[in-house]
């Protein structure tokens, strides 16, 4: 009972904590070159360990293209079955990921060392 | 090829996103719901299971929902007009704090231009008995009773002043319901 209920509760903690980091790992992750939505969520759930899901990954795609940060485009390619979805980063998304990375560290640096004071 | 029960579930949810999505241009709602036709697709000839994928999309009205909020406040930026604009901002107070923060500051606003405006009304029909009033015991802005008892501090400034009130009401709360609207479509 209270292992499930603690499990439970840390569910929740990494929701909350992964939901504010989902967009600067997309942010980087577009950096490398565009990618189109299966693929963006297949790398972030693989590579960044980060368990986003489908209803998440779409509305904020959209929204950082509406905002300019990332730019889309429908590309057929010959081993697809149907045309995918590319969204790539513009000169206002790399700037915009710069300033959160850096953010990001700074902020889990002090944190970090904020943590480690008592060993806790 | 028949029809299997997995089929069937992705087209409606695929033709229940698309009326959900109703109120949007149609080549937005086309370009969402082909999004999610070809991840459905993909995703199921990956070899996952149709259920699961299904599940992380949500129903498709919650997942209409952001896209649908970005459209209603892309389109307050875009036309700028003042009802659009309000309309943005009061349609999210109950779930956001700087639509809840503009909302009431702007009601204040609303509040003192509406008085403004009733002293002008006043001062037209009897501009006699309408004042700035400081007396010995009385101290207000409205209509008195007995103007030999106190002085009118503004006279003839009342209407130039509540213009200048009104006007300025109507700049600045425009300008707030802006700003509002710009934080609520920021990314994060």
């Amino acid at each position: 009972m209270t292992g499930e209920a603690s499990t439970e509760a840390a569910d929740g903690r990494k929701a909350q904590l992964l939901k504010g980091l989902a967009e600067l790992a997309l942010l980087s992750l577009l950096a490398e070159r565009a990618h189109y939505g299966l693929e963006i969520l297949d790398r972030l759930r693989g590579d960044a360990g980060m368990d986003v899901a489908e209803g998440t990954i779409y509305p904020l795609l959209h929204r950082l293209e509406k905002a300019g940060l990332t730019r889309a485009e429908w590309r057929l390619e010959t081993e697809a079955a149907r045309p995918r979805k590319y969204y790539a980063l513009t000169d206002a998304g790399t700037a915009e990921l710069k300033a959160q990375a850096a953010e990001w560290r700074r902020l889990s640096a002090r944190l970090g060392a904020f943590l480690d004071r008592s060993g806790a | 090829m028949i029809a299997t029960p997995q089929d069937r579930a992705v087209a409606d949810w695929l033709r229940r996103l698309k009326w959900a999505l109703a109120a949007l241009p149609e080549s937005d709602r086309d370009d969402i719901v082909a999004e999610a036709a070809a991840h459905l697709e993909e995703a199921a000839a990956a070899g996952r299971s149709t259920g699961e994928i299904l599940t992380g999309f949500g129903a498709p009205e919650l997942y209409a929902r952001p896209f649908l909020d970005q459209a209603e406040l892309a389109r307050a930026l875009g036309s700028q007009t003042a009802a659009d604009l309000a309309g943005a901002v009061a349609r999210r107070v109950h779930r956001s704090l700087v639509a809840a923060l503009a909302g009431a500051a702007l009601l204040a606003i609303v509040v003192v231009m509406f008085v403004a405006v009733t002293l002008v009304v006043m001062e037209v029909q009897d501009p006699i008995h309408t004042g700035l009033w400081l007396g010995a015991h009385v101290r207000f802005i409205g209509q008195i009773d007995d103007p030999s008892i106190a002085r009118d501090l503004l006279g003839g400034w009342l209407i130039p002043l509540a213009a200048v009130v009104i006007g300025g009401g109507w700049v600045i709360g425009r300008l707030l319901l802006l700003a509002a609207v710009r934080r609520l479509a920021r990314p994060g």
